[in-house]
């Protein structure tokens, strides 16, 4: 076991503020209304024209479900799984970007490193999916708990009867 | 009184360069900084080349840290020196990186890449200790706001930005990523449709912040003091790298952030810094800037594109400063200090100026200059005090000078000396404009009505449709419902009226009071930028060639001048604002001195909107030479008014004059000084002037013993030197002067016996090629490049008269002021001859290898013994240094035609500049003429003909 991630944070911060410079926006949105898509990787064009993968394909009248190589195109080329066109261009743009060139292209056929695709592309999966189901909740707690605290005061939830810490009991 | 003397004179001219580009609409967009930050400094060595040696940095998110190192420069470290720094690093944790993996991996990771802000103490000179290779930006298009500036390469990769510095001032400098090669973001955005702009980077320099919202130049030491941050710790530049020193040098960056945090608390609490980012201040005129996007206001240039260049050339003609004078010369004279509250935001609200800076241009025409005539003969100085004729002070006249005091630019030292603006009587010579403010001053100071040939009166248009409430800190203001100026100074009243218990509780630190007043001087400084500064911006651009302009005449003519500078006007140009605005500045200050003449006094001394009146508790006379009363025993002298004349006859009548709300601001808008009061019991006493020249000045009081007490001095004129001691230096220079003419006992400090010495910076590409003689030849680390700081000393005055003798001397910059004599002189202008030791001893004595050298001394005498060139002694001759007592206006006869210039420049330390008589080199607009006659030039004609070239040639073979 090591402390190295399997990703490199910094390298992410570089490309989302590349993206946010192509788009031309700090505060990308898809300008359909009434679509919420707001992940800079999920969107094309530039600002204030934005559209998302979805709409874009709805526009250009085809599927907004896309074939997507989980495991890299160059590891497992017939192996795919159907998802959402905005999903699909996130793990693209944004999480297979980052993988080690070598593990993407594979170009000699390596098993380990075809071995090495498969687990991104399901580790990928796993992030994208917590990350599009529940990336917003903490960010929305804390902004909850200031507002709790701004509004009811420090300590609020003593006064709240649903909740007993139980080092209070 | 002698007769007039023929002299050049020079008004400010329009020169406009042939493609002079229109202000930007704001088509362009760029991204705001993200949330990283990268604060660092450079630690160098000692030499003239100044040479990267180690480097502290932190990076931050928000204000998170998320990684601090040191930057090694290893090329010029030894290997133990290296070791001490692996050491360092390992120990307390910080990443050690060479410069070219700070470079790649912060810097441009950072600042480029992820948008962050670059923070620095003196960004400019650390920036150049990273870059490989300098050279002098270059602009592409329109945009030409780099132009006279550098560009330095940071790796010698084209895909990575070059960063470009241009200085534009003593503590600012626009910095910004130049556009590398390759397909980056923004020029996809722009394929794709878009608009964006390249990505510049947010420079933040401290030091420019802190100058703009606290006011005066502070070293990081005094403004982490001030700002009562972490406090700076003490080493010396250059010495061994030690643990310690590594220390001091992590230290620097920690202090560099807590000073931006607390800078930008500020700024935030102003509620500026939504329009203008903390990255985009530069001075005060950006706030002024930031009030004027917000409303929407027009920018003059933009919104009315075709006004003719006569039009411009007239009002420029018009222009002038504040009106700066010594009246009293070596005279202690006790007196009364008084000056105008927010003179020149008074002079906009008291004109209307608003209705112009929101309106969509401005009309022009010709009115009856009978009309104007009656009005000049009819004006009292009581008529000055109603509102009402101020708002008829939108006009120029063009006058026939025939004995009138009116403001005049000239030479009046010597042909070469420095243009200085002076109020002579003009006798004869060409018609020339001025505001009618000007001419009404002139009225009151002479009686006499200037001779009215032309009138030009100015209108405003409408205003323009798209103004928009302004939020500010405490409410929001509607620029076309009100007069914005107004309202920022009743505002900023109000705020400190606000303050006033917390401060006499003695609790002016507390959070909130600090809160309110950054408000308040954020108030203070849109006010008296929009009123003023950001209206006459001109912005120099130097060029390697001389360039074509065209020179427009407000007769409608035009012709063509070669210039090494060109002036761009900035964004919110505006002149006609800025002209009537220092017009009716200076006729304030003429009403004062009218006011005080009628009743039969005189002042010491004046400067734009501050008069020291002679005066006494209760009247009386004070011996002046040249003074129009006597004393008792015969003697010459002057009338001193009492306390309260002055408070009634000439504080009172200028509340007529106020035009702020009364419940804020009551009262006149004249007022005395703090300075004129005890700070201890509150009560006023007696306090003197003595005044050599202007803005040289003085103001003390005597305590129980007699002995004078400074209480305000002026620091013109002592800015350049190195401050020979810690203490407070400037003070004790006074007091020295103060006593010498009091005829006290007056022992000189030590440090008198010093070098005169100053600091100068390499902070233009044209500065720097008058190091090319020097850099020859030595290695790199060893050459003076951009941003390079030197210490110059100059030889005495039997050494600069003679030709071939050496004149600047210079050296390492050395802070310790005992060592200074002894560091490695050189003289500039002949750098291969050795070194030279600076001796301070007796002028006369030839020692060789040693080169006498200028004192402190030899300048403390230099400097009190200044004449005031401008005007002439009481019997009519001109002003020696020796000179005392009441000084009279110069006659001047102005020679035809009059020499039109463009700005004066902030003096720099060139080869030739003699520290006791800093030069202004203006650009000259004058018509190109043939080298061999002196004819009158037209087109690309070097000589007027064939003849006069060959003349010319077998002239200069033969000599």
């Amino acid at each position: 076991m090591t402390d190295v991630p399997y990703t490199d944070p910094d390298c992410e911060e570089e490309r989302l503020a590349a993206r946010l410079r192509l788009l031309g926006t700090d505060t990308p949105r898809c300008s359909t209304a009434g679509c919420q898509e707001r992940d800079p990787f999920a969107l094309t064009g530039v600002h204030p024209s934005l559209l998302c993968a979805e709409h874009r394909a709805d526009r250009d009248g085809r599927r907004w479900l896309e074939e997507s190589h989980t495991a890299g195109q160059h590891n497992l080329p017939n192996d795919t799984v159907p998802i959402p066109a905005n999903d699909h261009s996130v793990v693209s743009d944004r999480l297979q970007v980052e993988w080690p060139r070598e593990t993407l292209r594979n170009p000699d056929g390596s098993p380990v490193l075809r071995a090495a695709g498969a687990l991104r592309g399901w580790l990928d999966t796993l992030r994208l999916i917590l990350e599009r189901t529940c990336g917003w909740v903490p960010t929305f707690l804390e902004g909850l708990d200031a507002w709790l605290r701004m509004k009811l005061g420090e300590r609020w939830w003593e006064e709240f009867d649903h909740w007993r810490d139980e080092s209070d009991q | 009184v002698t007769g007039p003397r023929k002299i050049d004179v020079a008004v400010r001219g329009w020169a406009a360069p042939d493609d002079l580009p229109l202000p930007p609409g704001g088509s362009g967009r760029r991204l705001p900084p993200s949330a990283w930050s990268l604060v660092f400094d450079t630690e160098t060595g000692v030499g003239l080349g100044q040479q990267l040696r180690v480097g502290g940095y932190q990076v931050r998110k928000g204000t998170r840290l998320r990684e601090q190192g040191l930057i090694v420069a290893a090329c010029a470290l030894t290997e133990e020196t290296l070791g001490t720094v692996k050491r360092f690093a390992a120990e307390h944790g910080y990443r050690a990186r060479t410069r070219a993996e700070f470079v790649q991996e912060v810097f441009l990771a950072v600042g480029y890449r992820k948008r962050g802000r670059i923070i620095g103490f003196n960004l400019p000179f650390d920036i150049s200790r990273l870059a490989i290779h300098h050279d002098t930006a270059h602009a592409r298009g329109t945009n030409r706001a780099m132009r006279g500036g550098f560009t330095f390469q940071l790796t010698p990769s084209n895909e990575d930005p070059w960063v470009q510095i241009k200085k534009i001032g003593a503590a600012a400098a626009f910095i910004r990523f130049a556009v590398p090669a390759g397909n980056h973001p923004e020029a996809r955005n722009r394929k794709k449709g878009g608009w964006m702009d390249h990505h510049r980077g947010a420079f933040i320099d401290v030091a420019t912040l802190a100058k703009t919202l606290l006011g005066g130049r502070r070293s990081l030491g005094r403004l982490a003091a001030a700002l009562q941050t972490t406090p700076k710790a003490d080493a010396d530049h250059g010495q061994e790298i030690t643990a310690d020193y590594l220390a001091y040098a992590v230290q620097d960056v920690q202090v560099t952030w807590e000073c931006y945090q607390a800078l930008t608390d500020r700024y935030h609490a102003s509620g500026f810094d939504a329009v203008t980012p903390d990255s985009m201040v530069y001075s005060e005129a950006s706030i002024g800037k930031a009030l004027l996007r917000q409303a929407h206001a027009p920018k003059w240039r933009r919104a009315q594109p075709d006004v003719p260049g006569w039009v411009t050339a007239t009002i420029m003609e018009a222009y002038y400063g504040g009106r700066t004078e010594t009246r009293i010369r070596l005279v202690p004279t006790p007196g009364v200090l008084v000056d105008f509250r927010s003179q020149y935001a008074t002079s906009h609200v008291l004109q209307g100026l608003w209705r112009y800076q929101i309106g969509m241009g401005i009309d022009w025409h010709d009115e009856d200059p009978a009309d104007v005539q009656k009005l000049l003969d009819q004006v009292t100085v009581d008529d000055v005090l109603d509102p009402e004729l101020w708002r008829q002070l939108d006009a120029l006249v063009l006058v026939e000078p025939d004995g009138d005091r009116l403001p005049t630019r000239a030479r009046y030292r010597h042909p070469k000396g420095p243009l200085t603006v002076a109020l002579p009587y003009r006798i004869g010579g060409p018609a020339q404009w001025w505001p009618i403010a000007d001419c009404i001053a002139s009225k009151l100071q002479t009686g006499k009505t200037p001779g009215v040939l032309r009138v030009l009166r100015f209108t405003p248009r409408p205003p323009s449709p798209d103004l928009r409430a302004v939020s500010l800190a405490g409410g929001t203001l509607d620029p076309a419902a009100e007069d914005a100026i107004k309202r920022l100074v009743e505002r900023r009243a109000h705020l400190q009226q606000e303050m006033r218990p917390a401060h006499k509780a003695g609790d002016g630190t507390a959070v909130a009071v600090q809160g309110l007043d950054a408000v308040q001087y954020g108030q203070k400084l849109a006010a008296s930028a929009t009123s003023s500064g950001i209206t006459i911006e001109l912005n120099l651009v130097e060029h390697r060639t001389k360039q074509p302009v065209t020179v427009h005449l407000p007769t409608g003519g035009t012709y063509q001048a070669l210039v090494p500078k060109t002036e761009e006007p900035g964004e919110y140009f505006h002149p006609l604002i800025a002209t009537l605005v220092s017009a009716g500045g200076r006729l304030l200050l003429a009403t004062a001195i009218a006011l005080t003449h009628r009743l039969g006094g005189e002042y010491a001394t004046c400067d734009t909107d501050g008069l020291f009146i002679a005066a006494l508790p209760d009247g009386g006379l004070i011996p002046c030479p040249g003074g129009p009363c006597h004393t008792e025993d015969g003697g010459e002298a002057i009338r001193a008014l009492s306390w309260q004349q002055i408070q009634a006859d000439i504080i009172t009548p200028f509340q007529r004059l106020n035009p702020y709300d009364e419940t804020i601001l009551p009262g006149s808008i004249l007022r005395l000084e703090p300075e004129n009061f005890d700070p201890d019991t509150g009560e006023q006493r007696v306090v003197e002037c003595l005044a050599i020249a202007a803005k040289r000045y003085c103001l003390y009081t005597r305590d129980h013993a007699g002995e004078p007490v400074i209480v305000k001095r002026s620091e013109h004129g002592l800015g350049h030197l190195l401050p020979p001691t810690d203490d407070d230096w400037q003070t004790v220079w006074w007091q020295l002067i103060v006593r010498h003419e009091l005829g006290l006992s007056a022992e000189q400090p030590e440090w008198f016996g010093q070098l005169a010495t100053g600091s100068v910076t390499v902070a233009t590409p044209a500065e720097l090629r008058t190091w090319k003689e020097f850099n020859t030849g030595r290695p790199r680390a060893e050459q003076v490049g951009p941003f390079n700081f030197v210490m110059t000393a100059h030889t005495d005055r039997l050494n600069r008269g003679r030709t071939n003798r050496p004149r600047v001397l210079i050296a390492p910059l050395q802070r310790d002021p005992d060592k200074r004599a002894d560091a490695d002189w050189i003289n500039k202008h002949a750098p291969t001859t050795g070194l030279l030791l600076a001796r301070t001893g007796q002028p006369g004595d030839h020692i060789p290898g040693t080169l006498h050298a200028l004192t402190l001394a030899a300048y403390w005498a230099e400097y009190r013994s200044r004449p005031e060139h401008k005007t002439l002694d009481p019997n009519g001759t001109p002003c020696h240094p020796w000179t005392r007592g009441l000084l009279q206006p110069a006659h001047i006869t102005a020679t035809e035609p009059l020499r039109r210039i463009g700005k004066e420049t902030t003096p720099t330390a060139d080869a030739n500049t003699d520290p006791a008589q800093p030069t202004s080199p203006e650009i000259s607009y004058d018509p190109p003429t043939c080298p061999g006659c002196s004819k009158p030039l037209t087109g690309k004609q070097k000589y007027c003909s064939d003849r006069c070239r060959k003349r010319t040639a077998r002239s200069s073979e033969s000599a």
